[in-house]
């Protein structure tokens, strides 16, 4: 949470975070280099550095698109979310320094403009297996520029947050150009089947996450729909409909539900039970997959905090977000569908009354 | 080649008028548009700057057509 805008807020697990992301870079660049020095004497340091560079932009990009589904699959890679953006960044960097040196070692050296170059050198855009893979990078480069230059949440929130997610959401199409720059790159230059099946791999590694975890949620809101009707003809107050029973939600930590179109989470703590709008202010996270901090709901993706009773955040800050009644008999837990305007205050349910 | 000239060419003059939108915007322009950025670290505008040089005309448009918000406190 801020006031003012930093350049990044910083917490111990961002530094760490960030420690580990350039080791990795650092270590990456120089076993590659290393390796191709012994099993390519011959290559150039520039086409060294323009391999070494594609290989691991490409490969962290990977690595980014899975940490999402992997973070739905299973909460402990939840830390890989709490700083993607700054990964995000180092990725363009890379990304950017193996363009920049492509266009200097091989269209910058004669007397047309290098962009136009870019575009003109390979003209056959017409065939399918000699297309000229370079033009697909550039626009991929162009998207993932984007997508570095506002990730700060001044973009956020002055782009707002539809047209900020739909802009990042960029990721997926820029990952299909590159998919597609890389195996012409490896047919029309390699002609390696180790790096196409390489490229097959990591394409089936992140679309076959991806559907997992969709798998999964949708597994979740069928359970959830399953149990609202199993228990709707138990006696409780009208409209509010079955959720779970209160132990399985750890002290401080929430269960998300999805009842027809609310995305509620359902917060325990203090032997209290509250439900706000499952849907952070900030950036869309999931609250559900936050905890209670000083009393707060936390938000893992970057901190943003609500008070559980009536979903505002915590003077002076400003967001709201809507709330639902809950009520509790025995070892169950309801909740009312019908949310409450943002920032209204509802009392909280509590669990050292059952009886 | 010519219409990857003419495109090539189109793209720079885009990029040098974002240049010069983003420098005035850096300046000036951020804080007419978000009262949170009044007096924040020149590092922190300069974090802007790329993103300014490439949207240009959402920022413009945003300057030109959206009022002031009130400033109430935000994250």
């Amino acid at each position: 949470m801020a006031l003012s805008y930093d350049p990044v807020h910083w917490t111990p697990h961002k530094r760490l975070y960030d420690r580990i992301l350039i080791a990795f870079i650092g270590v990456y660049l120089l076993c590659f280099i290393g390796l191709q020095s012994i099993f390519h004497p011959d290559c150039t340091l520039e086409t060294t550095v323009i391999r070494a560079t594609g290989t691991l932009g490409f490969f962290m990009l990977h690595l980014i698109l899975i940490i999402g589904p992997l973070c739905r699959l299973d909460r402990r890679f939840l830390p890989l979310l709490y700083n993607r953006r700054h990964f995000g960044v180092a990725m363009f960097l890379v990304a950017l320094s193996h363009g920049v040196f492509n266009l200097f070692q091989f269209h910058a050296m004669g007397n047309v403009d290098p962009m136009v170059s870019l575009f003109t050198s390979n003209t056959q855009y017409g065939s399918l297996a000699r297309f000229p893979f370079q033009a697909l990078g550039f626009f991929a480069l162009l998207i993932l520029f984007l997508m570095a230059a506002t990730s700060h949440d001044f973009w956020m929130k002055n782009l707002g947050p539809r047209v900020w997610k739909s802009l990042h959401m960029g990721v997926y199409f820029a990952y299909a150009l590159l998919v597609m720059h890389v195996m012409l790159g490896v047919i029309q230059l390699e002609k390696s089947p180790v790096l196409i099946g390489m490229v097959g791999l990591g394409m089936f590694v992140v679309i076959g996450l991806h559907v997992a975890a969709a798998i999964k949620q949708s597994k979740i809101d069928a359970a959830s729909e399953r149990n609202i009707a199993i228990e709707a003809g138990q006696a409780v107050p009208e409209g509010f409909v079955y959720a779970c029973e209160w132990a399985e939600i750890a002290n401080n930590k929430a269960k998300m539900l999805l009842i027809g179109k609310e995305n509620i989470a359902l917060f325990r703590y203090e032997d209290k039970i509250s439900a706000v709008h499952n849907v952070c202010k900030h950036q869309n996270g999931p609250l559900s997959e936050g905890r209670i901090i000083d009393g707060c709901i936390t938000c893992p993706w970057h901190g943003y905090q609500y008070l559980p009773e009536n979903g505002q955040s915590p003077p002076p800050f400003t967001e709201k977000l809507s709330t639902y009644d809950v009520f509790v008999k025995g070892t169950s837990v309801y909740v009312h569908p019908s949310p409450y305007p943002e920032g209204t205050q509802r009392i909280p349910a509590e669990i050292s009354m059952v009886s | 080649m010519e219409l990857a000239t003419l495109l090539v060419t189109l793209f720079y003059l885009y990029g040098i008028i974002g240049c010069v939108f983003a420098t005035w915007f850096v300046l000036r322009g951020v804080e007419q548009l978000d009262h949170v950025a009044k007096g924040i670290s020149w590092i922190t505008k300069l974090l802007f700057f790329p993103g300014s040089a490439a949207l240009w005309p959402v920022l413009a448009w945003k300057l030109m057509y959206t009022r002031p918000e009130n400033p109430a406190n935000k994250h």
